[in-house]
C-alpha cells in the first residue's frame, strides 16, 4: 500500500470535536455521528474533521493519550521491553501525523510530543530493524533453541509498511534461491539420464 | 419534504438492506462497508486472486444509489449533503480500488488465472463472471498480438505456450494479522507458529490462504 492509502485508511479512526454549530443526526454509512450542538464535544471520524477544522467549524480536542507524562511512559516502556509496546491506537503514527498537520493549536506542549513520538517511532523502528536481521541470521544457524520466531504483534499498520518494501521481498528472493538450488541439485543428479533443463517458468 | 422525512429516507437504507440478505445474517451498512475495506486490504496484499465479494460490492453499490438518490431532494448548502458525498466519495475509492487491484492481478497472470479458475469446483469460483470474461479477452488479444508480433516467423516447436504461464509466487511473505485464534500452524522452517487473537506474523501466503478465505485471519 502507498503512505496514501495508509493515511486514508487512518482517517476512519474517530476523534474528539467541539463544534461551534447546532446540527442534528447525521446517518452516515460507517455509522450514525452526532447531534452536534455548540460547546459540547464529540466523536466523529477524522476525514470529516478535517474538513469541518478546514472551515472553521470546530476544534479538535486531541486524543488522550496525546499527553506528555502518558507518551514518556511509553517511551520508557518501549525502550525496556524487547517485544513491540501495544500502541493507544492501531493508527497511532498517522493519527499524530494529522493532527499535527491540522490542529497543532489545540496540543499543549506540541514540541515535547512531536519530539517524544519521534522517539518512540525510532525506538520501535531500531527492534524492527533488529527482528528483520534476526530472520536471516536465524536462516544460517538453522539449531536455536527457544522461539526464534519473531514477534510482529503490536506493530501498528504504518510500521508494517515501513518494513513492507524490503522484508518479504528479501525473504521471497532467499526462498526462491533455495529452491533453483535444490532444482539444479535435483537435476545435476539426473543429468545423465535426460537433458531435463529447469523451467524459467517460474517468474 | 420535511426535514424529518429526509432523514427517514436516508436512514430507511438499514431496513432494505436487512431484507435483502435474508439468507445470510444480517448486516448494517457499517458492517458491510467493515468487511469491504478488510476485502480490499487483503486483495491488496495477496499475491493470488481471492474470492470475489460480489454480494458485498452490490450490496454497497445499492446503498450508493439509494443515498446519492435521497441527497438530491437537499438542498447543497445542507451540511447533510457535503458530509454524505465526502463519505460516498471514500466508499467509492475502496471499491474501485478493489476492483482495479483484481483487473492488475488479471493482466498480471491473465493465463494461469482462467487455468486456476476452470479447475476450481462451481461453489468455490473466484472470478465473477465479468472478469473471467476480461481475463479471457485479454488473454486472446496478447496471444494474438504475440503471433503476429513475432511467434508467427519461430518454429512452431519452439512456440510452447506452457512456458509462457506467468505465475503469481504464492509462496510470498505477507503480515497477517489473527482475528480469531486458530491453534497453531508450522512454517516453512518447521517451527510451530502460534496463531493467537490479534497476534501479527510474517508467513508465506500458501500457508494462510485456506485460514484468510474462512475469514478468521486478514492480511495488512
Amino acid at each position: 500500500m502507498e503512505p496514501d492509502e495508509l493515511e486514508f485508511i487512518g482517517e476512519k479512526e474517530m476523534i474528539g470535536i467541539i463544534p461551534n454549530f447546532n446540527f442534528d443526526l447525521i446517518h452516515l454509512i460507517s455509522g450514525t455521528i452526532g447531534p452536534f450542538r455548540a460547546g459540547l464535544p464529540m466523536h466523529i471520524p477524522i476525514w470529516l474533521a478535517m474538513h469541518l477544522k478546514r472551515q472553521q467549524k470546530c476544534r479538535i480536542v486531541p486524543p488522550n493519550w496525546m499527553e506528555k507524562d502518558l507518551l514518556e511512559d511509553l517511551k520508557e516502556e518501549e525502550k525496556r521491553t524487547a517485544n513491540f509496546v501495544k500502541m493507544p491506537d492501531s493508527n497511532f503514527m498517522i493519527v499524530s501525523k494529522l493532527i499535527f498537520a491540522y490542529a497543532a493549536e489545540e496540543v499543549a506542549d506540541i514540541e515535547e510530543i512531536k519530539t517524544i513520538i519521534k522517539d518512540i517511532f525510532d525506538t520501535r523502528q531500531a527492534k524492527l530493524r533488529t527482528a528483520m536481521d534476526g530472520f536471516f541470521v536465524e536462516e544460517k544457524t538453522t539449531q536455536f533453541d527457544g522461539s526464534t520466531q519473531v514477534s510482529f504483534t503490536n506493530l501498528t499498520t504504518f510500521e508494517i509498511h515501513s518494513a513492507r518494501p524490503f522484508l518479504p521481498y528479501a525473504l521471497d528472493l532467499v526462498a526462491r534461491l533455495e529452491r533453483v538450488c535444490q532444482q539444479q541439485q535435483s537435476n545435476l543428479n539426473e543429468t545423465h539420464n535426460s537433458s531435463s533443463h529447469f523451467s524459467s517458468s517460474y517468474y | 419534504m420535511s426535514d424529518e422525512n429526509i432523514e427517514n429516507n436516508l436512514n430507511e437504507s438499514e431496513i432494505n438492506l436487512d431484507e435483502e440478505d435474508e439468507d445470510d445474517e444480517l448486516i448494517t451498512p457499517q458492517e458491510l462497508l467493515e468487511k469491504i475495506e478488510i476485502a480490499w486490504i487483503n486483495e491488496k496484499s495477496a499475491p493470488d486472486i481471492l474470492e470475489y465479494q460480489g454480494e458485498l460490492v452490490d450490496l454497497m453499490m445499492g446503498q450508493i444509489v439509494h443515498m446519492e438518490e435521497n441527497l438530491q431532494s437537499i438542498p447543497s448548502n445542507d451540511l447533510r449533503k457535503t458530509v454524505h458525498k465526502m463519505e460516498l466519495e471514500r466508499i467509492k475509492y475502496i471499491i474501485a480500488s478493489y476492483l482495479r487491484c483484481r483487473l492488475q492481478k488479471l493482466e498480471d497472470f491473465t493465463q494461469y488465472m482462467i487455468e486456476e479458475e476452470k479447475k476450481r469446483p462451481l461453489n468455490k469460483k473466484r472470478l465473477s463472471e465479468a472478469e473471467l470474461k476480461f481475463a479471457e479477452d485479454y488473454h486472446e488479444s496478447i496471444e494474438t498480438h504475440f503471433h503476429q508480433l513475432a511467434l508467427q516467423h519461430l518454429p512452431p516447436q519452439q512456440d510452447d505456450i506452457s512456458k509462457r504461464i506467468i505465475r503469481p509466487n504464492v509462496m510470498g511473505h505477507v503480515f497477517v494479522k489473527v482475528l480469531k485464534p486458530c491453534g497453531t500452524i508450522v512454517n516453512t522452517k518447521d517451527e510451530e507458529v502460534d496463531l493467537s487473537e490479534n497476534s501479527i506474523h510474517l508467513l508465506p501466503y500458501q500457508l494462510i490462504a485456506e485460514l484468510l478465505n474462512k475469514g478468521d485471519i486478514c492480511l495488512i
